[in-house]
């Protein structure tokens, strides 16, 4: 291999190689943004779901 | 007024602009035109022969390098550190850019070296251009340490904007390097002090299509890894709002105990 074919092939190779690490570690990263909203929205469904409950619970004449 | 501690950061989903994808499309196929030109089509040059091919691709990637990314991580640190102009959007593209700009004076320092093997006769000469180059990476890689040390992001936001300033004083110096100091290296290598052109004919636009492909490429991985930046942020700070919300919840039940003496959940009268 010329010095020229391995200059072309090494740059070229180097900058294919972290582009497709950069696609990778933002999918990763865009997963993980999913996973935490879902983690959210689930808790917060959650926290919706229990204060009705408890309101049902305590509200007047509910007991009666 | 922002301050330090106050500096607002975006919510919401990071959207893919398609821009940023047509800008990426654009340089691999002015990247493919390239190598092939400077492959392929450019005729020998009459002093180095084939091995001039490789200054398709050296400078294009040392401007890049130097001046694509040392101004966007000067000017996105400047605007940090100014008050009036501060937001984590400029601290965000400075990182990015530093990281990206690493990958290319790493590239800068090899293929200059490839091309200095048959041309110098020395993989590596400690002359004024190859050493502050070489710096160029050390300070970047330093800056690139000191974002991963553990602290509050409006601290390490400022400390990287100081460390940027150090690299920004480092791109004068490898730029005149060769005009200040006796070198190995050669002077400019596509303009003259002058701003006569050195190259003609297919070489020359070889040349700039080099400089355009490398410059769109740089905005690419800019982008994609300015956005890696953002989800990092935004993923720490809903991890941080959904632990202290827990916290807040047990804190509530914990209260509604201690005051009435059984449980009563959150939202129940006390």
């Amino acid at each position: 291999m010329s010095y020229v074919d391995a200059g072309y092939s090494i740059a070229l190779g180097v900058l294919f190689l972290y582009a497709v690490a950069l696609v990778l570690r933002r999918r990763r990263w865009e997963r993980a943004m999913r996973v935490v909203e879902q983690t959210e929205q689930t808790e917060h469904a959650g926290q919706t779901e229990h204060a009705g409950h408890v309101e049902e619970q305590t509200a007047p004449g509910a007991r009666s | 007024m922002n301050s330090i501690g106050t500096v607002s950061r975006p919510r919401g989903t990071v959207s893919r602009p398609r821009w940023l994808t047509v800008v990426g499309i654009l340089g691999v196929v002015c990247m493919g035109f390239t190598v092939w030109l400077g492959l392929w089509i450019t005729p020998p040059d009459a002093v180095q022969g084939n091995l001039a091919r490789l200054l398709y691709i050296h400078p294009p990637i040392a401007t890049v390098a130097l001046y694509w990314a040392g101004g966007v991580a000067l000017a996105g640190s400047l605007l940090y550190l100014w008050p009036r102009t501060r937001s984590f959007f400029w601290d965000r593209l400075a990182a990015a850019s530093v990281e990206v700009g690493a990958v290319f004076s790493a590239l800068t320092c090899t293929t200059g070296s490839i091309w200095g093997r048959p041309a110098w006769g020395v993989w590596w000469a400690w002359d004024a251009r190859l050493t502050s180059t070489a710096l160029l990476l050390l300070l970047e890689l330093g800056y690139l340490a000191l974002r991963r040390v553990p602290a509050d992001p409006a601290i390490r936001a400022r400390r990287c904007a100081v460390a940027a300033l150090l690299i920004a004083v480092d791109v004068p110096i490898v730029h005149f390097s060769v005009d200040w100091w006796q070198t190995l290296h050669q002077t400019g290598t596509v303009l003259d002090p002058g701003f006569h052109l050195h190259v003609h004919g297919s070489m020359a636009w070889t040349f700039l299509l080099g400089f355009i492909a490398f410059s769109l490429i740089f905005v690419w991985l800019l982008g994609v890894r300015y956005r890696i930046e953002v989800l990092q942020d935004q993923v720490g700070d809903q991890e941080m709002e959904v632990s202290l919300a827990e916290r807040w919840n047990e804190g509530t039940e914990l209260v509604g105990v201690g005051s009435s003496g059984h449980h009563v959940p959150e939202g129940g009268a006390p």
